[in-house]
């Protein structure tokens, strides 16, 4: 993975004593509250219900072994004993006090972390396929493009106020698992005929309370282009989107109400008028980044079969782990959904054990999915059976990667001022109610998402099974989706009927269940008989709940 | 009002006037509309001239005034407001190599993306300069000299000071 150079180290050590002395002006009062907000926002820094929030990045979901064991003391010294996986591969602190973050984050530069530009109306962490590197479908490895383009948007002078925050998320694989039509920019790496690197570049697609899916803006811009085509994508929506109405903001409305040709007219007539030589450096910046993510030194190339027969792993194998390009070799999903725990969160023992065990079985580094677990991407087909039972024996050897009970949620009214109404409560509830093996296996992919508020941080629209938090008075409601999905045929869900509360959530689920399971045709998922039959056809499960 | 330029605090020698007219011998400081053409500027007045533009303006609009101002003004409505930032490209990509200045909402912690933006001097309240003093922006003014991106900072940036030295390692 990359390693930081002494450009890089100087660079983070001073956003860090710049912050400690943001910090000490806000505390004496030289910053007023709203000058501070948005400096603290753009290092990643919220404050919530009860505490000071850190969002730390984990550049394209990529960490090191010792990254972890040192979140884990960050964990222990300032938060309480965890952290919680988010949707953007990131990791949250949640109950922070303010004087004591510059510390922290003093800590964390010491293993090339920061948390700048988590938040903000900036251009925020780059996301991409936690099996990136691995993936057998792979034309390109998307991690050194990320790592520049994570450089670009560093601090960049001129995107640093946008009207809203800026999502970017990039693939190279044929299946996106990395959500590109739900991104303000979508990136999908590519070689064109003559072997070159190009890039797909899908615009304006997001979720939040406006969800859209992207168009395609240009379907191949060549790499010693992509910088200063992204910078007039940029620069064409800080100047061209809404600041009127914070709700409008995102560049999705902006490309909406132009229509996708006029916006790719401006793009291409500010492209036009750019001076390309300042980019000169970024295919040598590209080679030199690229030597960092050389596939590791592979042990072996045979394999043989799995020489146990336990039950529950071979069904840990047949859900949570992949192929993998090398062979002998798999990537492996950990869950962090065992029934019981709120989606995401992670205790600092946990983190300590999962390092070792990276060390030990997967080269010392580890991925953070934006379903909220964690990825062994390079881990040898004889050791499956050890790593397994070394999981099971911390409680996250769950073999429920893409089942029901691998739900996403977001914080929700427990931590998130914005919410309407809990997720992780229902999650869990969702989690024990959907926790039995064999159920879930017989149920067969099924992504439930569950968000608080129409924000949508917890991706309730490319839920298979989507569930939105609503009040009415002071009570918490929730309204159900079905037929989301975020991948390569990307869809938003269709609203299931009125508002419910969190115990006929459960039932209704029970319902829709059944009756899938009921009507399904062989080998048909959840998701394909909604596409198949409609969701009039399972408006009688909520309507059932009555009865 | 306060003039930062170059991290100090300096006297603003430029005089904001409702009409530019023929008496002008001071620097004189006027609102832009689409009336003003360069040859009414450059007959008009005796002194130099600079131009107020809203940050929703268009750059290639004033681009045949360029030669006959000396000062263009780009007003900050609000802090989180950025697009005064897109607005110095553009002018500065059109050409214009004179004193550039941002005005209005601005701290000391936002100067290091003006700099790299191309603006030369910023123009504060009173109420701003009271909180953020000239130490803060003398602070600032040095903050981040080396960034991944080339600007107007007038310094290399890091990918090309990062491959000055592998390219000088590689000789070596």
């Amino acid at each position: 993975m990359y390693r930081y150079d002494e450009f890089d180290r100087n660079f983070v050590e001073e956003r860090v004593s710049q912050f400690r002395e943001q910090v000490a002006r806000r505390l004496n009062g030289a910053l007023t509250e709203d000058e501070f907000a948005p400096l603290r926002l753009q290092n990643g820094l919220y404050s919530q219900r009860h505490a000071y929030m850190l969002r730390v990045a984990i550049p394209y979901g990529t960490l090191s072994s010792s990254q972890l064991f040192k979140l884990a003391d960050v964990a222990d010294k300032y938060d309480r004993g965890y952290g919680h996986l988010t949707t953007r591969q990131n990791i949250q602190f949640n109950w922070l006090s303010l004087d004591r973050v510059p510390d922290l984050l003093a800590e964390l530069a010491q293993v090339e972390m920061h948390a700048i530009q988590t938040s903000g109306n900036c251009i925020r962490n780059i996301t991409s396929d936690p099996f990136a590197g691995a993936a057998g479908d792979e034309l390109v490895d998307p991690r050194p493009v990320a790592e520049l383009l994570r450089q670009w948007s560093t601090l960049h002078p001129e995107f640093a106020h946008l009207p809203r925050k800026f999502k970017i998320a990039i693939t190279g694989a044929r299946a996106d698992r990395a959500a590109i039509f739900f991104h303000d920019i979508g990136l999908r790496a590519q070689k064109a005929g003559n072997g070159n690197l190009g890039f797909e570049i899908i615009v304006g697609g997001g979720q939040g309370r406006t969800p859209i899916i992207g168009q395609v803006l240009n379907p191949f811009v060549p790499f010693d282009s992509l910088l200063p085509y992204l910078e007039s994508v940029m620069r064409v929506y800080n100047l061209h989107g809404r600041r009127d109405n914070k709700y409008k903001a995102r560049i999705k409305i902006l490309v909406q109400s132009l229509g996708v040709d006029e916006f790719r007219r401006q793009v291409e007539a500010d492209f036009n008028h750019t001076d390309h030589t300042q980019f000169k450096l970024a295919t040598s910046e590209l080679r030199r980044i690229e030597a960092y993510f050389a596939p590791p030194k592979y042990a072996e190339t045979r394999e043989s079969e799995l020489s146990s027969k336990d039950e529950a792993f071979l069904r840990w194998v047949k859900r949570n782990v992949v192929a993998h390009r090398q062979p002998g070799y798999r990537a492996v999903t950990i869950t962090v959904k065992s029934p019981g725990r709120p989606p995401g969160d992670i205790t600092s023992r946990e983190m300590r054990t999962i390092a070792t065990l990276a060390d030990r079985y997967s080269c010392g580094e580890l991925r953070v999915s934006h379903e909220q677990n964690l990825v062994f991407a390079h881990v040898r087909h004889s050791d499956l059976h050890d790593l397994w039972q070394a999981l099971s024996a911390i409680n996250l050897g769950e073999s429920n990667s893409g089942l029901i009970s691998d739900i996403i949620a977001c914080p929700g009214l427990d931590y998130c001022n914005l919410a309407n109404a809990r997720s992780i409560p229902l999650a869990t509830r969702l989690g024990e109610r959907f926790g039995d093996p064999e159920l879930a296996e017989d149920i067969g992919p099924l992504s439930i998402k569950i968000s608080g508020c129409v924000n949508a941080c917890g991706h309730h629209h490319v839920g298979h099974i989507g569930i939105l938090g609503v009040s009415k008075g002071d009570k918490e409601f929730y309204q159900l989706t079905l037929g989301g999905e975020a991948g390569n045929a990307p869809a938003l869900g269709e609203r299931l009927g009125r508002a419910i509360t969190e115990d006929q959530v459960l039932d209704t689920i029970d319902n829709l269940i059944a009756h899938y399971r009921k009507i399904r045709q062989p080998q048909e998922t959840f998701v394909a008989c909604v596409a198949r039959v409609g969701v009039a056809e399972f408006k009688e499960s909520l309507n059932a709940i009555d009865h | 009002m306060q003039l930062i330029i170059d991290g100090r605090f300096v006297n603003n020698e430029w005089v904001e006037v409702e009409q530019i007219d023929f008496k002008n011998t001071r620097p004189v400081l006027a609102r832009f509309h689409e009336s003003i053409k360069a040859d009414w500027l450059d007959s008009t007045s005796s002194g130099p001239i600079g131009l107020i533009m809203e940050n929703t303006s268009n750059a290639a609009v004033f681009q045949s005034l360029f030669d006959s101002i000396q000062l263009i003004v780009i007003e900050f409505p609000a802090i989180m407001d950025g697009r005064g930032y897109s607005l110095a490209e553009n002018i500065r990509r059109l050409g214009y190599q004179r004193e550039l200045r941002a005005r209005g909402e601005i701290i000391s912690d936002q100067y290091h993306h003006l700099i790299a933006c191309g603006f030369d001097s910023v123009e504060i309240t009173d109420q701003i300069a009271d909180r953020h003093t000239e130490l803060e922006w003398r602070k600032a003014w040095k903050r981040f000299p080396l960034r991944y991106q080339t600007r107007h900072t007038g310094l290399p940036s890091i990918l090309a000071q990062r491959h000055a030295t592998i390219n000088l390692s590689n000789a070596n």
